[in-house]
């Protein structure tokens, strides 16, 4: 592991943080290099499987043809290097800049490929924004048609900086049926919405455990009431997914479901899904490019500074 | 085997402590143990941290000390990682608050492994058994203890209107933010309004006398954490976690930060451990097996419960009525009354006369 040259690189004030000649700093709501497509995964409430989900909607793109990447931005519990089975350590390119890892067709940059499982990550306001820049414009990401961030639960620091800073084409939230997760969810699809991105569906995880031994489907947890917030909040239901046992134990083993058991009813729930965020964010694409191309932008980027000051 | 493995922990921190006897600042001077010089000494498993205290050693001298005790806190067997640094400044300014007795942080690395739960039927448990109890929802992310307590409404100001009235269920007297903002709305906090609205609601809180403060931490490792254990002095913090590998990467990372500020980890909880078919039996793991106990055992804090994934629970959650409550003779409720005698135990709550609290 390269500790020499540890993720946020060099850690500096906020003050300095504004200054042009940092290596990443880039200009709120430049694109990033390469890649067409930002879309963020939310979730309320913890623990709903959003690295899980994010990971194997990943793999299932890929295995759909498209060229697809992985920001774990979640910052205070990053998993998506182990989800991947991507080992500690990245590479750094000739020009300096990190180099994504590969694993199952997916491009991925973590946190945690580059500190040691039991640092404390406490981070600090200033600290979040500059190393989630760096996790945009300091990694050398190869042309990408979409790139999955997959977000800390919750509305904090991590969301309002990425929608800030980078152009984002939508997001997606996770929720499972369970009251409380709903309610934190809901929260999400507002913030998204106040902000002005588009929310492309909500996933429902963890819908019910699927017995390996007899077949019972089982609930886990009481009425389901994803589809009824997604009607009220007006965005789609892109389905659910149950839980499965061999998921879990292929996850801490660093293999997602999707790769390993494409047949299995959790797998096939991924794949289904992926082919509705590609059509959803396709549509997206279409309206964007049907808007008056410097209006919209500028209109955009007026919203923006606004909000910033 | 957990108290097994506690009895060895606190013998890797013993054995640190009379290694760093050994060693004195000045010719004829106090050991640097003696002296005060070391605050705390805290080992997570085979990573021990050494806080200096930056009263004692100057600022110039910290690092030349930190270069001589390092090898020498190495060489002891058993010992992997040797940090040594000032504490915290906080943790000597934390102020002990008036009339709360303990204060007991609930903490898991990751979220949705149930620590909401745990803290809400612990609290209940412990307010069963007869102690006043508060339970804080310090999680602004997403407060969870209004909708497990079935509780709704706004919190009102005390009479002169200088304090905020926490509100009751099944005993507890309750604060969260879930009572001072409505539903449905995105709350962002940034880290400055972290540091601003924490204290509040910690010291603007009209607790009334209370035996224990349970504090819902969010999951993870954050500016929350650091401004609560900045606010108050800790009793220490009980750790919950799921069985999976994911799980206890993220809370040994969240142990890692509590050591740092010299919060002891007084225990695991491990949740979600098992599902049961209802219709064959067959038992899956379905968030992995035995993390929890592993963890415990690694680190040396004793495994204080160990709960399996029960639907009824989640069920009792959403309809707002803690297990404890609802259904006091049944498993779960059995396990949470446990683990409310062994904390109390361990921190050394007692049982104040009962006074009247209106």
């Amino acid at each position: 592991m390269d500790l020499k040259k540890p993720f946020p690189v060099p850690v500096v004030s906020a003050a300095a943080a504004r200054r042009a000649e940092d290596p990443w700093y880039a200009e709120p709501q430049s694109p990033v290099p390469g890649v067409r497509d930002v879309v963020l995964v939310g979730s309320g409430k913890g623990g709903v499987g959003k690295s899980t989900v994010t990971v194997n909607l990943a793999c299932a793109l890929a295995a759909q043809g498209l060229r697809v990447g992985v920001a774990d931005a979640d910052l205070y519990g990053p998993s998506v290097a182990r989800l991947l089975g991507t080992g500690a350590g990245l590479a750094h390119g000739e020009d300096g800049r990190t180099v994504p890892t590969l694993a199952h067709g997916v491009h991925a940059v973590s946190v945690a490929n580059i500190l040691p499982p039991e640092a404390a990550l406490a981070w600090k306001g200033p600290l979040v924004a500059q190393a989630l820049l760096q996790l945009f414009h300091e990694v050398a990401w190869p042309d990408l048609d979409l790139l999955l961030v997959d977000l800390p639960p919750g509305t904090g620091d991590v969301q309002l900086t990425l929608l800030e800073q980078v152009p984002v084409s939508g997001a997606l939230l996770v929720t499972t049926p369970q009251r409380l997760a709903l309610a934190d969810a809901e929260r999400g699809i507002a913030l998204f919405h106040e902000l002005d991105i588009p929310v492309f569906g909500l996933v429902e995880n963890m819908s019910h455990y699927v017995c390996p031994c007899c077949g019972e489907h089982q609930p886990l947890f009481p009425e389901g009431g994803v589809r009824d917030l997604a009607a009220r909040r007006h965005v789609s239901y892109l389905g659910s997914v149950p839980l499965d046992p061999a998921g879990q134990a292929l996850a801490d083993g660093g293999t997602p479901l999707v790769a390993a058991q494409p047949e299995a009813a959790a797998a096939q729930a991924f794949t289904a899904m992926a082919e509705r965020l590609r059509a959803a964010v396709e549509l997206e694409r279409r309206a964007l490019d049907r808007s008056p191309e410097a209006g919209g932008r500028e209109a955009h980027a007026a919203f923006w500074e606004q909000l910033l000051d | 085997m957990s108290m097994n493995a506690a009895l060895q922990a606190e013998t890797l921190e013993e054995q640190v402590l009379e290694t760093l006897r050994t060693v004195v600042t000045a010719p004829d001077g106090p050991d640097i143990v003696g002296s005060g010089a070391v605050y705390a000494v805290v080992a997570t498993g085979g990573a021990v941290r050494v806080l200096i205290d930056p009263d004692r050693i100057p600022a110039g001298e910290q690092e030349p000390l930190a270069e001589f005790i390092t090898p020498l806190v190495e060489a002891l067997p058993g010992v992997e990682r040797v940090v040594v640094k000032p504490r915290p400044r906080s943790v000597a300014q934390r102020p002990e608050l008036p009339d709360i007795a303990r204060v007991v942080a609930v903490h898991s690395g990751k979220g949705g492994v149930g620590k909401s739960t745990v803290a809400v039927n612990l609290a209940c448990a412990l307010a069963a058994a007869g102690y006043r109890v508060g339970l804080l929802d310090a999680d602004v992310y997403g407060p969870s203890a209004p909708t497990l307590l079935g509780l709704s409404g706004r919190a009102e100001t005390t009479a002169d209107g200088l304090r905020i009235r926490p509100l009751v269920a099944h005993g507890v007297r309750v604060m969260s933010l879930g009572f001072l903002l409505p539903e449905g709305q995105a709350l962002i906090w940034r880290g400055s309004l972290v540091d601003q609205g924490l204290p509040q609601l910690f010291t603007d809180v009209d607790w009334g006398g209370l035996d224990v403060l349970l504090v819902d931490l969010p999951p993870g490792t954050s500016d929350v954490h650091l401004a609560a254990a900045r606010q108050v002095a800790l009793a220490g913090v009980v750790t919950v976690t799921a069985p999976g590998q994911l799980s206890v990467d993220d809370v040994r990372r969240g142990m890692e930060m509590f050591a740092d500020l010299a919060v002891p980890c007084l225990g695991v909880v491990e949740n979600l451990a098992a599902l049961t078919c209802r219709r064959c039996g067959a038992v899956g793991k379905v968030f992995g097996s035995d993390g929890g106990a592993g963890l415990a055992a690694e680190v040396g804090v004793p495994l204080l419960a160990r709960l399996p994934f029960l639907p009824a629970l989640a069920a009792s959650g959403d309809a707002g009525v803690p297990v404890v409550v609802g259904e006091p003779d049944s498993l779960p409720a059995r396990i949470f009354t446990g683990l409310a005698r062994s904390l109390a135990e361990r921190i050394g709550l007692r049982q104040e006369a009962r006074q009247s609290w209106t």
